[in-house]
């Protein structure tokens, strides 16, 4: 039964990726929407049979006229459920990276070019996370949904199911949109204590390190610079603020090698890379990076540390040859 | 239970509050059929309910929920032991209603209580259907359909937009319900069904005692309506015959039950104009026509007395079509006929008896005979007055010679009791004589206070003769109708709505209730009388053919291009105007600028057209200023609910203005220089 289901639904699916191709913005139309009765249509439905029953067997027309009326609203419910999702624009927007066992957030907007409403909009992946928005007329509004990502690589998540049940509950409208998502998932940190490597060897990352004070230089405050760099004594004494520049911080670079973690297994390995990058960041030390397939200049600041971390997330084991 | 719901499943608190108010809004009209504990428990369930929304009150536990279901079924099956009716059923739906709300923790109970809603709305016409019961049973389904809309609503809006937003909805329905209501096939009764209990109480009885027709005098209900086709006979004419008591048994008067139906073989009178008789739902089978009346109908059988009846009880509203007849020949009676007409039961009313024999031998002709018993009543302060004495055993003669008050019932039996102790066959007749004439349509409605009895005596060679003994003592009973008549006895106090308006002098009042009875009146004629032969009458004369797969043809095509209509307006032509409308309006602007003879360069925005518009026509500076200012408004200001239709009348305005007007001088000098 499973196998079934599930070759099932990798056909449907198959089928919905001719249909509705994958793109970062998608605005749907008739050819993308989907209607049916919900269960409380279905419910309704039945309610109507067994008025109209009632009203043939009294003969009575009132009754007649209200079933013809709800009838009528039950058709217009179709018409009304398409047109709250007709015209809706879809776009995808960034995406922020999580490490293993955390949730991926992938941020999305709905806008729409006409002059209508959108209500009661629920976006998401049906068991995982549904989102709902609305759209008065001629906004957007950006909604964020939340996966989470269990294993370090490369996220997909399936198709977003875009749905409404709006007005009246009784027609449920959808769609399944695919904007392309996906992120990279982060190595879990695992910290460890290992010594990193200089430029060339530990002594001179030593003296270096030693040397690192005293070629400071010490200039007025600007933008951008952390506290940490801030000489909050002389801002005490002088009320002006300093900073520390660090001369030479290629001088302090450490890399973060591959090799140096021979004993570990392959995702450990990485987990503790991850860790230590995280931390070299933090430290706002400069560091590189050394895979087997490729190698990253140290370098700091927060692209650096992304680059150096997708690196981490996307190393396959085929690079990999112990 | 999980602590979150998700937006499948959580109510909204505006949803839970109008489902409340429609709840209630549903079950009062049912108050005046269903039994008042019923409401009891409808009161404590919603009450309830409204606590836990408050949040005062946590929901009821398994046990007691369960206690107030056993409950309910069983004051239920109580109340109706062995009674299949329409009654139980609605109780029980009533009941089921307010016990779900109780446990409505979700959507789906929503889709529940709402879809029941419904249900309980269309009963309640099962009792009524009047204009005013159908329009508030569709208040009702507004009111379901707003809790459905803030069921699915994310924003919190205020209930206008709600029920804007529901009237839209419904009114988008109504072509929809236009083509089903006229091409829907119809097909007679599946399953024979209960009927409402209770029917039939009101109006004339098939049983005339003291007290019968008095009992009638405070009801405002219409019997029946009559339109007449050509001239109408007065009011005072208007007997309308429906049921012939033939059988005293010393309290009541009764009809004969064997009803033997005799073909009328008389030709119709061109003289007598022919009226159409509609019959409000009675339960009863009998019809009100005037003497010498016959209908084609197939429905109805001519009954030996000389009145009409169904085949069917008039479970509906129904309409007939009579024509008045010639004058019947004169058949003389047979002598079971005499005996019967003439039967008195031995031992009754003994003084009665002896005052006919005394009175009978001064008259030997029996026309002179019943005068002489009408001069009597004229001349022996009798009082015509609804305020009766309840009778003993012997009521005629506790009447005639004791009490001395009455009403039409009273000297109609006490009439025909004297005739037949004087040997003259008499019976007496039940229906009602004379009604309100509708200004605003040309009919009349009688109602249950117009209820009459009134006798008809044997005269040999003429037949039978109507005698109304109320002329004797209220003639204006018979020339000003019942309600005058009552009127000036002070005795007018009938329930319904035309006491209050009469009586508080309200001539505006008295006016609307007329109106309103027009429209009810066409109502009924024209949407309640709508039935499977007039659609398949209307049908074939637009397509030559009705039968039911023609009928489901129609059907089906009309509403397919309905729907195709609907979805070009919304898909194709809503969305091109949609898209493109604020581009058109802003280059009919530069049109109309370009084509009074204004240079419009192509960067030239609005605001500089405008400028220059209003330079050289400076009596069309106000609507190129409005128009100027809804444009940037619509281009700056954010989430604006700006719809086109300022743009469109400063455009039209400004449109107009300037064809009139010429080119200001100023400006030209300025270009000339």
């Amino acid at each position: 039964m499973v196998g079934v289901k599930s070759y099932a639904r990798r056909r449907w699916q198959k089928w919905l990726s001719t249909r509705i191709k994958p793109n970062p913005s998608i605005t749907l139309d008739q050819r993308r929407i989907y209607v049916f009765p919900t269960k409380a249509g279905a419910l309704f439905a039945s309610m109507l049979l067994v008025m109209l029953v009632t009203a043939i067997n009294y003969q009575n027309n009132s009754i007649f006229l209200l079933v013809f009326f709800l009838a009528g609203l039950f058709v217009m419910a179709i018409l009304s459920a398409f047109s709250n999702l007709a015209d809706l624009s879809i776009r995808r927007l960034q995406s922020d990276s999580p490490f293993a066992g955390d949730d991926a957030a992938f941020h999305i907007e709905l806008s729409s070019k006409l002059k209508k409403q959108h209500q009661a909009i629920q976006i998401g992946w049906p068991d995982i996370h549904m989102t709902v928005g609305s759209l008065g007329i001629e906004s957007r509004q950006s909604l964020t949904l939340y996966c989470p990502a269990r294993q370090r690589g490369l996220l997909k998540p399936q198709r977003l199911l875009v749905k409404s049940v709006y007005p009246l509950g009784l027609i449920r409208a959808w769609s399944w949109v695919d904007l392309d998502l996906g992120c990279p998932v982060y190595p879990h940190p695992v910290e460890m204590d290992v010594a990193w490597q200089g430029q060339d060897d530990s002594e001179l990352y030593e003296a270096n390190h030693m040397a690192n004070d005293e070629l400071a230089n010490i200039r007025h405050w600007r933008e951008g610079d952390t506290p940490r760099q801030v000489l909050w004594k002389a801002y005490a004494r002088t009320d002006k603020l300093m900073s520390i520049e660090y001369a030479e911080p290629a001088k302090d670079a450490r890399w973060l090698d591959w090799n140096a973690l021979p004993e570990l297994a392959l995702e450990i390995r990485l987990s503790v890379l991850c860790d230590a990058a995280l931390k070299l960041h933090d430290q706002n030390c400069e560091y590189g990076l050394r895979l087997p397939a490729c190698e990253y200049t140290p370098d700091t600041g927060a692209t650096h540390l992304h680059k150096v971390l997708e690196a981490l997330a996307l190393f396959s084991s085929t690079e990999y040859q112990p | 239970m999980k602590d979150q719901l998700s937006f499948d499943e959580q109510i909204s608190r505006a949803a839970l509050f109008w489902l409340l108010f429609t709840q209630i809004a549903l079950v009062l009209p049912h108050l005046d059929g269903l039994p008042l504990w019923l409401f009891a428990i409808c009161a404590v369930c919603g009450g309830w309910r409204y606590l836990i929304y408050r949040q005062l009150l946590n929901y009821p536990a398994t046990i007691s929920r369960l206690l107030i279901v056993v409950l309910g079924f069983a004051a239920i099956s109580a109340e109706y032991l062995g009674k299949f009716s329409l009654d139980p059923a609605v109780s029980l739906l009533v009941l089921a209603f307010f016990l779900k709300i109780l446990e409505t923790k979700v959507k789906r109970d929503v889709y529940v209580v709402v879809c029941l809603g419904f249900f309980i709305a269309a009963t309640r016409l099962l009792y009524s259907q009047s204009l005013y019961a159908t329009i508030y049973a569709l208040f009702c389904c507004m009111l379901l359909l707003v809790t459905l809309l803030s069921l699915h609503q994310t924003e919190a809006t205020d209930y206008q937009s709600a029920f804007k937003r529901a009237g839209i909805l419904m009114l988008k329905a109504v072509p929809l319900l236009v083509i089903l209501f006229l091409f829907f096939p119809r097909v007679p009764p599946l399953w024979s069904v209960p009927l409402p209990a209770g029917q039939g109480a009101t109006g004339v009885n098939d049983k005339l005692s003291p007290g019968a027709i008095t009992r009638l005098a405070k009801s405002d209900v219409t019997a029946f309506r009559v339109e007449f086709n050509g001239t109408m006979p007065p009011l005072s004419e208007q007997y309308w015959r429906g049921l012939v008591f033939d059988t005293f048994d010393g309290r009541e008067w009764r009809e004969t039950k064997a009803r033997s139906i005799a073909k009328d073989v008389r030709a119709i009178d061109p003289a007598r104009s022919s009226y159409m008789l509609t019959m409000q739902a009675s339960y009863q089978h009998w019809l009100f026509t005037l003497a010498d009346s016959s209908t084609k109908n197939s429905d109805v059988v001519r009954r030996s007395n000389g009145t009409l009846a169904s085949i069917k009880p008039l479970k509906s509203r129904s309409k007939y079509l009579v024509n008045r007849l010639a004058s019947g020949e004169y058949k003389p009676l047979s002598q079971r006929q005499v005996d019967q007409y003439s039967q008195l039961p031995q031992a009754s009313n003994p003084q009665a008896r002896k005052f006919a024999k005394q009175l009978r031998v001064k008259h030997s002709d029996n026309l002179q005979y019943a005068q002489a018993v009408l001069r009597y009543f004229n001349q022996n302060n009798y009082f015509y007055t609804l305020k009766t004495s309840i009778l003993g055993a012997h009521s005629i003669d506790e009447f005639l010679f004791t009490t001395r008050e009455g009403y039409c019932e009273h000297y109609a039996t006490a009439f025909v009791f004297l005739m037949r102790a004087g040997n003259v066959p008499a019976r007496a007749v039940g229906g009602y004589l004379g009604g309100e004439i509708n200004p605003f349509e040309d009919y009349v409605r009688v109602r249950e206070l117009d209820a009459h009895a009134w006798a008809e005596i044997w005269v040999a060679g003429t037949g039978w003769v109507r005698v109304d003994p109320t002329s004797a003592v209220a003639p204006e009973r018979i020339l000003e109708g019942a309600e005058q008549a009552l009127r000036t006895r002070n005795e007018f106090d009938p329930s319904g709505f035309s006491g209050w308006s009469n009586s508080s002098g309200l001539r505006w009042v008295n006016t609307a209730r007329l109106w309103l009875d027009s429209i009810n009146h066409q109502w009924t004629r024209l949407f309640l009388n709508y039935d499977k032969e007039k659609q398949s009458d209307w049908v074939k004369s637009w397509w030559g053919e009705s039968t039911t797969e023609e009928l489901l043809r129609i059907l089906i095509i009309a509403v397919i291009s309905v729907l195709m209509l609907l979805f070009l307006w919304t898909a194709v032509i809503n969305k091109w105007w949609s898209l493109n409308s604020f581009t058109l309006l802003e280059n009919y602007f530069s049109y109309l600028a370009k084509n009074k003879g204004i240079e419009v360069l192509p960067s030239n925005t609005v605001t500089a057209v405008c400028q220059k518009l209003c330079t050289a026509y400076p009596i069309a500076a106000d609507h190129a200023k409005s128009y100027r200012q809804w444009h940037e408004q619509y281009l700056y200001q954010e989430n604006s609910q700006l719809g086109y239709y300022p743009a469109i009348r400063s455009l039209s305005k400004l449109t107009a203005t300037l064809i009139f007007t010429r080119k200001n001088n100023k400006y030209k000098e300025v270009q000339d220089v």
